[in-house]
């Protein structure tokens, strides 16, 4: 009889924790705010947003180096397994390597593709865990909204077209725009100048935004002139792996950057770079 | 004073395979001591030329025997390397399977490959992060052939040539073909990862990284997955060994098994539970560590059966001398083996005469025990830390007095969260976030204490040869007292 009670007293004590636990977790969830983190995932680009409704988005998934996943635990609830949209820019192994655990790991509700393909390993496989898992993937398009709830819509710029196979993958990278109140972002994947002075001609003004992600982690080859100018960021971030082996980012885009007075924030220097806001205030936050 | 004589010939079986790697050339000595050994046994057996000290000249023929028996077993087993040589540095193409699990850096993913037609020719691969290739695929390789150097002060050449492996590709042309080619045991070996790998998805699904990794580790002894960070943070913490599959996880599985089975009759529980250890082993690879500790518990099964008195200390000698014998590189090159082998020994002579000096100490929550295994393991083991890192962990005492207590229900946990993973998602989710908060708890005090700076302080390094001193005089002692016993 003693041994029963002193059963029944341990059991209830690990329900009220757990109880406990449940409105822990209610209480921190829904943050009200948008907050866009580009995650330190090394030589590659990771960028997860989260709607002020807790809508999630996760653009490329960094090399193939398990960072994107223990940079997502960071940023997500313990117990959230599951994001709404994930987008692969291109089928590059700097932006796509991590995705193939991602995939196997949470849940997906829609993955956007550029539509572009690549016989490399890591892409093959991907493709198979994307079948798999029966994950629903639609290619990219311009003028796709993604409606992220409360208020904030990612908008899809770029491929306007279906991409025949031999566009180079960086030309082919989706490129997209998220706006929130007054504040804009500007994701461009590994997009090249050509691309970038393309986008100008098609938007123009509407391209004013105020945080970018420089194109092609801060290569030469990519944030020209002509689109800084369009653009204006107030801050550029530049995702990079440190030391890499490329030169990234490189003195002429640097020298571009300074020019144009934006500050430049860098996934080599400070880690995982979040921005947070509530449409008024933008917080600022390394780790 | 006599020592007990099964110790005693160990020992010097174990020195004699130690005498090879030290002193290469001394073939011939081994021959002539071994030879002498059999003389002097026939006489003193046979004959009365020795008179009164017929006894004395028994025991050092024996001795000699067993010193040149792991001498000579040792220089038969020495790698020879393949006459490759005019290949080297030239574009080559080579079929064979992957005969490890391969092993993920930052820059790099590293495996080796055996070829089909070259008997035993080993060549270490590096290979692109984006590779998919697994153990026991069938791949043709095209790239430079060329030789492994030396990093640092470590001996890398050396360690690798007692694996067999005396060539290199960097980044070659990898095409992964049908397994036709592929052993029988290499197939089988492949279906035991595949459970494991089963597990650990199963694992990844509901515990978030790096706590999944750190939750493999405790439970299945998979270290690949750990990043080079929490790596480092649980070496200078002192408490990496929580992810080396140990006596304790093969004694869980053996136990679960036998009570499983315990309406059956006691010889087919046995035999489940001898089964359960032997497949428990082939998933963790049958690596050295993992079949001590898998050699030990069968001995204690065993032992049972035949209701004889299990002696832990004869069956921890027994499995380390028996492993040697079939790998006498272990003994020297093994750092999880020699770990395993010196903290077991460690905790067997220790253990309880530090519960009994810890009677301050509070037996709650397990920290008297968890205590005096820490302090009786890190003891033995502190000498050969100190040679293989160069430094000490001086706060690997309370980094373990807060971890050890919760490894085993997080192992629990795990176990749960992966066996129901099979079944129900939803089912394996609740237990996956209890295993989540306690494991962030563990990578908490393994975080904050590795990034403490004087957490590992570096001492001069001492030489392999002081540290093997040390044992043999360590070893001498115990034997002098299981004597006095």
């Amino acid at each position: 009889m003693e041994r029963r009670r002193k059963i029944i007293i341990r059991v209830c004590i690990i329900l009220a924790l757990l109880n406990a636990l449940v409105w822990y977790f209610v209480f921190t969830e829904s943050p009200h705010a948008l907050s866009v983190s580009f995650l330190n995932v090394g030589q590659g680009d990771a960028i997860f947003i989260e709607a002020p409704n807790g809508s999630q988005v996760l653009i490329d998934g960094g090399p193939a180096n398990g960072a994107v996943l223990r940079e997502l635990a960071k940023v997500m609830p313990i117990y959230d397994r599951y994001i709404d949209v994930v987008i692969a820019t291109h089928p590059d192994a700097d932006h796509i390597g991590g995705l193939n655990e991602v995939f196997k790991r949470f849940q997906i509700g829609l993955l956007l593709e550029s539509g572009l393909s690549k016989d490399t390993g890591i892409f093959l496989a991907e493709e198979k865990t994307i079948t798999e898992n029966k994950i629903k993937h639609i290619n990219a398009r311009r003028g796709m909204k993604l409606d992220l709830g409360g208020g904030a819509v990612l908008t899809i710029l770029f491929p306007d077209r279906d991409l025949p196979s031999t566009v180079d993958a960086n030309d082919g990278s989706i490129t997209a725009l998220l706006s929130y109140k007054k504040e804009t972002f500007l994701f461009t994947g590994d997009a090249p100048q050509k691309i970038e002075k393309y986008l100008v001609a098609l938007d123009g003004k509407n391209l004013d935004i105020d945080v970018l992600k420089a194109g092609h982690h801060g290569s030469k080859t990519s944030t020209s002139d002509i689109f800084l100018r369009a653009t204006t960021p107030v801050y550029t971030i530049i995702s990079a792996g440190e030391n890499n082996r490329y030169g990234h980012p490189h003195a002429d885009t640097l020298a571009r950057l300074r020019t144009a007075s934006t500050t430049v924030l860098r996934t080599d220097e400070l880690g995982t770079i979040t921005f947070k806001t509530d449409g008024k205030e933008r917080i600022l936050e390394y780790k | 004073m006599s020592f007990s004589p099964f110790f005693v010939h160990g020992t010097l079986f174990l020195l004699g395979v130690s005498f090879v790697f030290w002193f290469p050339n001394f073939f011939a000595f081994s021959i002539f001591l071994c030879i002498c050994g059999v003389i002097f046994y026939c006489f003193a057996r046979f004959t009365k030329i020795f008179g009164r000290l017929t006894f004395i000249f028994l025991i050092i023929a024996i001795g000699s025997l067993s010193f040149s028996f792991g001498a000579l077993r040792t220089y038969i087993s020495f790698p020879q390397e393949p006459p490759f040589g005019e290949y080297l540095s030239q574009e080559v193409s080579l079929s064979g399977y992957v005969a490890d699990e391969p092993i993920q850096k930052e820059t790099y993913i590293r495996y080796s490959v055996v070829a089909y037609d070259l008997k035993n020719v080993r060549v270490l691969v590096y290979d692109d992060l984006t590779s998919q290739v697994s153990y026991g695929d069938s791949v043709t390789l095209e790239g430079k052939l060329s030789q492994p150097e030396n990093k640092d002060t470590f001996n890398w050449v050396g360690y690798l040539s007692h694996q067999n492996i005396f060539y290199e590709i960097k980044y070659p042309n990898v095409i992964v073909e049908s397994p036709e080619m592929v052993p029988f045991f290499v197939s089988l070996q492949k279906k035991l990862f595949s459970i494991k790998y089963a597990f650990s998805k199963n694992l990844s699904r509901v515990i978030p990284e790096p706590a999944a990794s750190l939750a493999g580790g405790e439970l299945l002894g998979e270290k690949r997955l750990l990043d080079k960070k929490l790596n480092d943070a649980l070496k200078i913490s002192g408490v990496s060994h929580i992810v080396v599959l140990s006596g304790y996880n093969v004694t869980i599985v053996s136990e679960t098994i036998m009570r499983v089975l315990s309406f059956l009759p006691k010889n087919i529980s046995l035999y489940g539970a001898l089964l359960g250890i032997f497949l428990f082993a082939g998933t963790a690879g049958f690596s050295a560590s993992v079949m001590r500790a898998a050699l030990m518990a069968t001995l204690l099964l065993l032992a049972r059966r035949a209701g004889a008195h299990y002696q832990a200390r004869r069956a921890l000698f027994i499995a380390a001398i028996l492993l040697v014998f079939i790998k006498p590189t272990l003994l020297l090159y093994d750092t999880s083996f020699q770990l395993s082998f010196l903290a077991t020994m460690g905790i067997l002579y220790g253990q309880k005469y530090f519960e009994k000096k810890f009677i301050r100490v509070t037996p709650r929550f397990g920290l008297r025990t968890a205590l005096a295994t820490t302090v009786s393991a890190q003891l033995v083991v502190l000498p050969l830390l100190i040679n293989l890192s160069g430094g000490i962990q001086i706060l690997s005492i309370p980094a373990n007095m807060l971890i050890l207590p919760t490894v085993p229900p997080v192992m629990f946990l795990s176990l749960t969260v992966g066996v129901l993973g099979f079944f129900s998602y939803s089912l394996s989710f609740i237990f996956g976030i209890m295993a989540t908060i306690l494991i962030s708890y563990q990578l908490a005090v393994i975080n904050f204490i590795g990034s403490i700076s004087f957490a590992n302080v570096s001492v001069p390094y001492i030489t392999s040869l002081f540290a093997v001193l040390f044992y043999v005089v360590f070893f001498v002692k115990i034997l002098w007292k299981e004597e006095e016993k």
